[in-house]
């Protein structure tokens, strides 16, 4: 009977919640969870990329694709250096483990803080010139950043090879598939990634919902107005630089162990392109955007570039088949032109902002407001 | 005692001067209008009270509560007690109406409780929640008036607060100048073309013809006065 009533109850506590926009709150935390659990399996399987690691990168990206969302969605500067940051931390890490023997955690604690110090100094300085202003200065750090490593001074930073087989001493790796081992316990490496990407998310997203990240909102939309209801833009934009520089080196840490060391490729201007195409693409308008964003980018490029034959409906009883290989090998090009598109289109909604309002229009319809 | 005290200003932008020797005092608690044709020079004062981008004030003092707004960032103003309510009714967009007004209230020392805003407000309460995006001109104007008392000034600009709504929501808004004035306390500088608002809220009327005050009369007078609001304001 109380069983019955407390169901009763419960259920009443949920319509209530729905009704009145408190389960909104666990959207995204939710959706996250849900992210990391089922991004693993759908990608593993075998219809799809059979290659369960590959979640482990496209996680890394998805972390760095949102701390670049600070600051292009949230506070609107376009940097086209971006990738200097996550270099920072994914050399951090692998500087201090291989020439000074320092243990993992404090390498990568180093990395952030060199990434957070020096996000900050730029940011002094480039933050209140003007959009195309930012935008080359961000490009000319990131030059000097990569010039520097490429050079390879005090032999600290491994010159155009970077620094190679670097693992901490808790990750162990068979056959390519990498293991946290401590304590006597031992689980795939992707679970303590998906962990930390889980917290690093929530923290961007509780800094994007804060009165500071409404802030930012607020310079993004009308700088002047902003200033008028008490705002110091520049010093938000300063912040608003130096946490998506942190959040990006911490995405570089991840890099590092990931890739099992860092590479001269995380500075370079291409890395820094990709990520604002990704966001881009995604939707910068949203906290999951960007994150949807890197998905089809980084899925597209792995499954489409094996996908030569399309044999339908299943593998297994061939009735169709359509030879793709030579027309996919061009997915670059047919992802430009859906970027192209998107930014013709809605330059801030992307294709999250397009699923988004597709499922809006569905459930508009079922309920019958809409045709 | 005068709480804003302009004096002197001349002031333009690149394409040349619009202010010749601006005069205007406001005394606590007031309701002071400020009137004009277009191009008078009447936003321009504003923006150069509030110490924006543009206009360049090239001579002259803005004073406020004793201090030189001149020299003050214009993110202090706030601080100082002095908020705006700009033309255009602008508000931040994307931000839902209970953000917009936080915001006025996160960046002042002694904001004003929302709960109270709100009460002055009910039409915002009712959609606290709602993009400042989604609202009707008239919304949006409540908004932005909220937003600029909840940092609970001593002084509020309100800069062409009526244009382009319709008469109800006018005299809407004019109960709120006049609650805000006479319950709460706040000073007004009210920037109108409609000579009919200012009549109807304000004490003293200053008109400004091409970036000069040419007249400063009482609301008797302006309301009398058939030739002084034919040659200045063209009604």
């Amino acid at each position: 009977m109380s069983g019955d009533a407390s169901q009763t109850e419960s259920t009443q506590r949920l319509r209530d919640a729905l009704a009145d926009g408190r389960l909104e709150q666990w959207r995204v935390p939710l959706g996250l969870l849900a992210l990391v659990v089922f991004l693993r399996p759908v990608i593993g399987h075998e219809f799809l990329l059979n290659y369960p690691p590959f979640a482990n990168t496209i996680l890394v990206w998805m972390l760095f694709a949102a701390s670049f969302n600070v600051l292009l969605g949230y506070t609107g500067l376009l940097s086209f250096g971006h990738g200097m940051f996550l270099g920072f931390g994914a050399y951090g890490a692998a500087i201090g483990l291989t020439r000074f023997d320092l243990p993992f955690t404090v390498s990568a604690v180093i990395g952030l803080a060199v990434a957070a110090v020096v996000a900050y100094l730029i940011g002094r300085i480039i933050a209140q010139r003007g959009e195309i202003y930012f935008a080359m200065l961000t490009l000319a750090f990131a030059k000097a950043a990569h010039f520097i490593a490429n050079q390879n001074y005090g032999g600290l930073t491994g010159g155009s090879t970077g620094i190679v087989g670097v693992l901490p001493s808790w990750i162990e790796t068979e056959r390519g598939v990498k293991y946290v081992a401590a304590g006597g316990f031992q689980f795939d490496w992707y679970y303590l990634l998906g962990a930390v990407f889980v917290l690093a998310a929530l923290a961007i997203w509780q800094i994007a919902r804060s009165p500071f990240g409404r802030s930012l909102v607020a310079v993004r939309e009308n700088e002047e107005l902003a200033r008028a209801v008490g705002i110091d833009d520049k010093r938000y934009k300063i912040w608003s630089f130096t946490f998506s520089g942190v959040f990006a080196a911490l995405a570089g840490v991840l890099y590092a162990i990931n890739n099992q060391g860092s590479s001269l490729s995380t500075l370079t201007v291409e890395t820094s392109g990709d990520i604002i195409l990704m966001t881009v693409l995604g939707g910068a308008n949203y906290f999951f955007g960007p994150l949807a964003g890197v998905f089809v980018w980084l899925f597209s490029e792995e499954f489409l570039i094996e996908f030569e034959t399309l044999v339908l409906p299943l593998a297994e009883y061939p009735l169709v088949r359509i030879e793709l290989g030579g027309l996919l090998s061009y997915w670059q090009f047919f992802l430009g032109l859906l970027f192209v598109i998107s930014v013709l289109v809605a330059p801030r909604e992307g294709l999250w902002g397009l699923f988004r309002s597709g499922i809006g229009g569905l459930y508009d319809r079922v309920r019958g407001v809409r045709e | 005692m005068t709480l804003l005290e302009i004096d002197g200003v001349e002031a333009g932008y690149e394409t040349g001067q619009v202010l010749f020797g601006v005069d205007i005092d406001v005394e606590r608690d007031e309701v002071v209008s400020l009137l004009g044709r277009n191009g008078a020079g009447k936003t321009t004062t504003m923006r150069a009270v509030v110490g924006a981008d543009v206009p360049n004030v090239r001579s002259g003092s803005i004073t406020f509560d004793g201090h030189d707004l001149l020299a003050t960032p214009n993110y202090q103003i706030p601080r100082l007690g002095l908020t705006i309510v700009p033309e255009g009714r602008r508000c931040f967009e994307d931000l839902t109406i209970e953000e917009n007004i936080r915001l006025g209230a996160n960046h002042v020392d002694d904001p004003l409780p929302m709960a109270s805003v709100f009460d002055q407000f009910p039409e915002l309460d009712e959609m606290r929640d709602r993009p400042a995006r989604n609202l009707s001109g008239g919304e949006k104007q409540m908004l932005a008036i909220a937003r600029s008392l909840v940092a609970n000034p001593q002084m509020i600009l309100l800069d062409e607060p009526c244009e382009g709504l319709a008469p109800y929501i006018v005299r809407r808004i004019e109960s709120i100048i006049e609650e805000i004035s006479q319950e709460r306390n706040v000073t007004v500088l009210l920037v109108e073309q409609n000579v009919a608002v200012a009549l109807a809220v304000a004490d003293r009327h200053y008109i400004l013809d091409e970036g000069r005050i040419v007249e400063v009369v009482s609301t008797e007078r302006l309301r009398e006065d058939e030739t002084l609001r034919q040659e200045y304001l063209g009604v």
